[in-house]
C-alpha cells in the first residue's frame, strides 16, 4: 500500500494521550469557541458566587421573622429577594443554596466517574468474559430508577443529602461506563498498543499509561455533562421533598416555595430565583462540557 | 485551444504566523484529449491545486490567479448554479481515497444513475439504466454488479466504479487525485491500463496527481513536477522520463529514489533534508538546501522556469539551465 | 552463494498456520490467512516476504510477534519456540525479536520524547541499568539511527518529528535492547520517496554492524530486489517461491512472480506497452481450489492446456527449476514452463 506521508486513517484519531497543544491549548479552544466561552464565564461567576456570595448577603439565613408582617415580604431595600414563610431572607438561601449545589454535582460526579472510568476500561481491556459481566451489572443499575430507589433508601437510611449524592452516582456511573468501555476499545485497537505490547510492556502498563490517558479526555469531557446532570438531578429530588430539609439546597427552596403555595400565590422571588439559579447553573456546565466534547473527540479532533 | 488553463495560480491559507502559500504563482495547461500529470511529494501543492482548479478548497483558503478557465468558463468568478452543471459534465474528479467515497447503504449502480439524473434531470429511467450498465463494463465491471453494495465490492473494483461514476456525463476533463494509492500493484497496473484505454477510447483530457512517477511514466502525455507549491519542471513525458532524463536537480534526484533492480544495495538513494517551512520560504531557490549542484547564485536569485536547450517545450526552473550542460551523477 | 547458510540460523518458522473462523451471511467459512509457512532467517541475512494483499504477509509478521495467534505451527527464535510462551515468560523473550510498523504516526505515542521511546524497552529489559546508563544506551542509539545530534533529538517530542524521523526513533528504539530478530511491516511504504532511502540506509547499517536477522515485509517487489538477500513470495497463505533476492526477481520460474515482476512500476517512458496483467482480483483466504490455489488466475495453466496435475495436486515446495540455484525453490508443477509471454488478459 502506497501512500505519501499522510494519516492512516480518515477517522484521524489523535495519537494517544496527545491533545493538540496540551491543556493549554484546550483551554484556548474552548475560549475560542462561543458557546465555551459563554459557558466558561458562567462557570466562573457561579463559582464566585458560590464562595462568596454568603458573605454579601448580610441575614443569617435561618433568622426568622420577629412577627407575622415579616414573612413572605416581597422584594425591598432590607430584603433583595424578599422573605418566605418564615421571614427568612431568600437571597441569603439562594447564596447559600449555590454552594450546596456545586458540592453535590461535584461530589456526585467524582465517584460517578471513578466507578464509571474503572468498569468502562476494564470491560474495554478485558473484553470476553469480564467485558460481558461487567456490562450486564451495568445494564443492572442503568435501568434503576432513581425515584423509587431515593423513597426506599430514604426510608432505610434517612433523607440526607449524602444518601441523594449516593443515589445519582449510582444511577449515573453506567453511562460513563458505558462511554468509556466503547473509547476502551478504540483505543485497544491503535497501534501503539501492538506496539507496546512487542516492546514487552505487560497489560498492567498498557492499561495504566496507553488506554487510561487515551480514555482521559473523553472523561474528563463527559464529567462535565455528568455535574450538570447531578445538579439537576439533585434539584429534582430535593424539590420532590426527598432531600434534606435542613439544608439549603436550590431544590429545597423550591419544595418550600411550592408547599407554601408560593407559585398559586404570586410569590415570585420565592421560586423563581432559585429556578434561575438551577437552570444558569446547568447550563453553563452543559456549554462547557459540550464544547470540551467537539474538542476533544477523537473522531472530531485534528491530529497534531 | 487549450481546454485549462490556469495563470499565475496562487493559493494561500492565513495562519496565526504567516501567510503559508502552498501553491504560488503556478501555470498550467491541459488541452483536449491530452493526459497531464502532475507530479511531487507530501506538501508540494499538487492536491490543492486540483482542489483550487475545482473550486473545492475550505472557505479560508485565498485563491487568485491571472488566469483559470476551462473552456472558456473563467472559474474563477463562475457562478454557484454554472459551477454545478460545469462539475461533472465538464470537469469531474476522482479523489485519494474515491473508494471510501461510496454512500454505504445505497447500491453501486443507484449512485451512478443518481448523479446523472442530478446533472442530466431530463434523461429517462430505461436510458440511465442503460447507461449504468455501458459506463461499468467500459470500466471493465461486469453490468450485473451494479447491484452491489459497496462492500461487496473489492477495493480495485470500487476504484473503477468511481472513476465509471466521474465519465457518466461525459466530461471534457477528469482530474484524479492519486488514482492507484492504496491498491494492489497487480490491480494498480489493472487501473492505469484502465485509464489509458479510456484516454485512448474517449478522447478525453486528464489531470493525474501522483507522488508516485512511474505511474506518470505510465500514463501520461505531459508532466509537471511541483516542488515547496511552484512547478519547477514541465515537458513532455517523453522527455523527462527519457534517455536525457530530467533537466532539474529535484527531478533527477527524486527518480534516483526509485530503486533500479541493477543497482544492487548501493544505489538505494534518497534526498536529505526536508522540504521548506511553506511559511517562510527561504531566499533563492527554494530546493538550493537541498541540491547537490548549488552554485552561489542560488541562494540568492529564485530561478524562474526556462527552456532546457534542443527540446520543444521542456522547461526547468533551475539556473544551470542553459547554461553549461547540467553535471550527470 | 551458501555462506548464509553456514551461519546461525535465527529463526525458523515450521508449518505456520493461521486460521480464521469468519461468517458469510449464514455460512461459517474459515479464512486460511496463512496456510502452511516454513521459513528459516539467518543471522545477519535480510530476507523479504513479499505479495499482494490477503497473500498473509502481514499476518506472519503478525503472529511471529505474537500478536497474533497461530492456529498451528512454530516459529523459533534463537532456538527457544517462543508460540509456547505466555504471560512474563514471554514478555522476557521479546527482548530477542521486535518489530518496525508500518506506519510512523500511529503506532508512537506522540507526546513523548525520543529518548523516552528508545529507552522504554531497556527499562523492561535491562533492569541491570541505572538511569544513566539506559541514557547512554539511548543516545547512542539514536546516533546509530542517523539521528543526530542525538543529545537535541532525544528531548523532542514525536509529534514535532517527521514520519521517516519517527521510523528512526523506532529503530533505534527497537535496537536498544539487542534483538536477534527485527521484523519490519512495510517500514517505508507511508514515507516520501525521497525519505525512504535514510530508513533503508540506517537498516542496512545494523545488519552491517551488528548483523541482525531480518524479515522484511514489503509490496514493492523493486525494493525487495535492491535491498534484501532472499525473496520470499507469498500467494495465498502459502510460499510460491523463494530464493536469492537477484534470482528470483530477475528470472522468476512461478507464473505469479513472474506477473508481479512484470507489473513492477518503472520510471521510463520506454516502458509503455502490453504487460502481463492478471485478471481478477486476489482471492480472498476463505476459497478452497483444488490443486494449485494460484490456478484460477495461471495463466501459465491457460496456455499448457489446462493440465491435470494443476487441478489435481498442490504443488508442494522445494521444487527446482533445471536451471535455477540450489536455493531457489518454487511450488508449481512446471517450474521451467515459458512465463516471458503471457498474453495480456482481458478483466472478467
Amino acid at each position: 500500500m502506497t501512500g505519501p506521508m499522510i494519516n492512516s486513517s480518515f477517522d484521524a484519531a489523535p495519537v494517544t494521550g496527545h491533545i493538540v497543544g496540551g491543556w493549554r491549548g484546550v483551554l484556548r479552544q474552548l475560549v475560542a469557541d462561543r458557546m465555551g466561552r459563554a459557558g466558561l464565564l458562567m462557570v466562573v461567576a457561579v463559582v464566585l458566587v458560590a464562595v462568596a456570595g454568603p458573605l454579601l448577603a448580610p441575614y443569617d439565613r435561618t433568622a426568622v421573622a420577629a412577627s407575622r408582617t415579616g414573612i413572605l415580604q416581597s422584594p425591598s431595600a432590607a430584603h433583595w429577594l424578599g422573605t418566605d414563610e418564615l421571614g427568612r431572607d431568600i437571597l441569603r438561601q439562594v447564596l447559600a443554596g449555590t454552594s450546596v449545589s456545586l458540592e453535590i454535582g461535584l461530589i456526585a460526579t467524582l465517584i460517578t466517574v471513578l466507578i464509571g472510568t474503572t468498569v468502562g476500561v476494564l470491560a474495554g481491556w478485558f473484553t470476553g468474559f469480564v467485558d460481558a459481566v461487567l456490562m450486564r451489572i451495568t445494564d443492572f443499575f442503568l435501568v434503576l430508577p432513581s425515584l423509587p430507589l431515593m423513597i426506599a433508601l430514604g426510608a432505610i437510611i434517612g433523607q440526607s443529602l449524602t444518601m441523594i449524592v449516593f443515589v445519582i452516582a449510582l444511577t449515573s456511573w453506567p453511562s460513563t461506563a458505558r462511554i468509556v468501555r466503547s473509547q476502551a476499545l478504540a483505543v485497544r485497537e491503535r497501534e501503539v498498543v501492538a506496539r507496546a505490547k512487542t516492546v514487552g510492556l505487560s497489560s498492567a502498563g498498557i492499561l495504566w499509561r496507553l488506554i487510561l490517558p487515551g480514555v482521559l479526555a473523553l472523561v474528563i469531557a463527559n464529567a462535565v455533562l455528568v455535574i450538570a446532570g447531578s445538579i439537576l438531578a439533585e434539584a429534582t429530588l430535593s424539590f420532590l421533598g426527598l432531600g434534606d430539609p435542613t439544608r439549603t439546597s436550590w431544590g429545597q427552596i423550591l419544595h418550600n416555595a411550592f408547599v407554601t403555595g408560593a407559585v398559586g400565590n404570586g410569590y415570585w422571588w420565592y421560586f423563581l430565583p432559585p429556578g434561575i439559579g438551577i437552570v444558569i447553573v446547568v447550563l453553563a456546565f452543559s456549554l462547557v462540557g459540550q464544547s470540551l466534547e467537539r474538542i476533544l473527540d477523537p473522531r472530531l479532533a485534528a491530529t497534531a | 485551444m487549450t481546454l485549462l488553463r490556469v495563470r499565475n495560480l496562487t493559493v494561500a491559507y492565513p495562519t496565526a504566523e504567516a501567510l503559508v502559500r502552498a501553491v504560488d504563482g503556478v501555470d498550467l495547461d491541459v488541452n483536449p484529449g491530452e493526459v497531464v500529470g502532475l507530479a511531487g511529494e507530501s506538501g508540494c501543492g499538487k492536491s490543492t491545486l486540483a482542489l483550487a482548479v475545482a473550486r473545492l478548497l475550505p472557505r479560508g483558503a485565498v485563491v487568485s490567479a491571472d488566469e483559470m478557465s476551462l473552456g472558456g468558463i473563467d472559474l474563477r468568478t463562475v457562478a454557484d448554479d454554472e459551477l454545478r452543471s460545469l462539475r461533472w459534465r465538464r470537469l469531474s474528479l476522482v479523489f485519494q481515497g474515491a473508494m471510501s467515497g461510496f454512500n454505504p447503504v445505497m447500491r453501486v449502480g443507484d449512485q451512478i444513475a443518481e448523479a446523472i439524473r442530478t446533472h442530466e434531470p431530463d434523461s429517462d429511467r430505461r436510458e440511465v439504466a442503460d447507461r449504468v450498465g455501458e459506463l461499468l463494463s467500459q470500466v471493465g465491471i461486469a453490468p450485473a454488479r451494479s447491484e452491489d453494495f459497496p462492500h461487496q465490492m473489492s477495493g480495485g473494483m470500487k476504484q473503477r466504479a468511481m472513476i465509471a461514476m466521474a465519465l457518466s456525463c461525459r466530461p471534457d476533463l477528469l482530474i484524479a487525485d492519486e488514482p492507484t494509492t492504496a491498491l494492489d500493484v497487480m490491480t494498480q497496473a489493472q487501473i492505469l491500463d484502465l485509464i489509458q484505454r479510456l484516454a485512448d477510447e474517449l478522447g478525453l483530457a486528464m489531470l493525474i496527481i501522483s507522488h508516485d512517477l512511474t505511474v506518470l511514466a505510465e500514463l501520461c502525455d505531459r508532466v509537471a513536477v511541483m516542488y515547496a507549491g511552484r512547478i519547477v519542471e514541465r515537458g513532455a513525458a517523453d522527455e523527462i522520463f527519457g534517455a536525457a532524463g530530467p533537466s532539474h536537480p529535484y527531478t533527477r534526484r527524486l527518480l534516483d529514489c526509485y530503486p533500479k533492480l541493477d543497482g544492487g544495495q548501493g544505489s538505494i538513494s534518497g534526498i536529505p533534508g526536508s522540504p521548506p517551512d511553506l511559511a517562510h520560504p527561504p531566499s533563492g531557490c527554494r530546493f538550493h538546501d537541498r541540491c547537490d549542484q548549488v552554485i552561489p547564485r542560488c541562494n540568492a536569485d529564485d530561478p524562474a522556469l526556462q527552456m532546457v536547450p534542443g527540446s520543444a517545450g521542456h522547461l526547468a526552473a533551475c539556473h544551470l539551465v542553459g547554461a553549461a550542460e547540467v553535471a550527470r551523477r | 552463494m551458501s555462506t548464509e547458510q553456514s551461519s546461525a540460523v535465527i529463526a525458523e518458522i515450521r508449518d505456520l498456520r493461521v486460521h480464521f473462523p469468519v461468517r458469510r451471511g449464514r455460512r461459517r467459512l474459515t479464512a486460511r490467512a496463512v496456510d502452511g509457512i516454513d521459513l528459516q532467517i539467518h543471522q545477519g541475512e535480510i530476507v523479504a516476504l513479499v505479495g499482494e494483499s490477503g497473500c498473509g504477509k502481514t499476518t506472519v509478521a503478525r503472529t511471529i510477534m505474537r500478536l497474533q495467534e497461530p492456529s498451528s505451527g512454530s516459529v523459533a527464535i534463537g532456538g527457544v519456540d517462543i508460540t509456547r510462551a505466555r504471560g512474563r515468560g514471554l514478555r522476557r523473550l521479546r527482548r530477542d525479536f521486535q518489530m518496525i510498523f508500518q506506519d510512523p504516526f500511529e503506532c508512537l505515542v506522540a507526546n513523548s520524547t525520543a529518548i523516552d521511546v528508545v529507552t522504554e524497552g531497556l527499562r523492561i529489559h535491562r533492569a541491570d541499568l541505572d538511569a544513566a546508563a539506559r541514557r547512554t544506551a539511548g543516545l547512542t542509539a539514536l546516533e546509530m539511527c542517523g539521528l543526530t545530534p542525538a543529545e537535541a533529538i532525544a528531548e523532542r517530542r514525536i509529534f514535532q518529528l517527521s514520519g521517516g524521523q519517527r521510523q528512526r526513533v523506532a529503530i533505534a528504539a527497537a535496537l536498544a535492547i539487542e534483538p536477534r530478530l527485527l521484523v519490519a511491516d512495510e517500514p517505508v511504504s507511508m514515507l516520501d520517496v525521497s525519505l525512504r532511502a535514510g530508513v533503508i540506509r540506517v537498516l542496512l547499517d545494523l545488519r552491517e554492524r551488528l548483523g541482525i536477522a531480518m524479515l522484511f515485509i514489503t509490496h514493492d517487489l523493486a525494493l525487495a530486489g535492491v535491498f534484501a538477500d532472499r525473496v520470499v513470495v507469498l500467494y495465498l497463505g502459502r510460499v510460491v517461491e523463494q530464493g536469492p533476492a537477484a534470482e528470483v526477481i530477475g528470472s522468476p520460474r512461478h507464473p505469479y512472480t513472474a506477473a508481479l515482476v512484470g507489473v513492477m512500476p518503472k520510471a521510463d517512458a520506454g516502458h509503455r506497452g502490453p504487460r502481463p496483467i492478471l485478471s481478477g482480483e486476489p482471492p480472498n483466504a476463505t476459497a478452497t481450489v483444488s490443486g494449485c490455489r494460484f490456478r484460477p488466475r495461471c495463466p501459465l495453466y491457460r496456455q499448457l492446456g489446462e493440465p491435470e496435475i494443476c487441478q489435481a495436486e498442490e504443488p508442494a515446495l522445494p521444487i527446482i527449476a533445471s536451471d535455477a540455484s540450489a536455493d531457489h525453490v518454487v511450488a508449481c508443477h512446471f517450474p521451467d514452463g515459458d512465463t516471458s509471454t503471457t498474453p495480456k488478459e482481458n478483466i472478467s
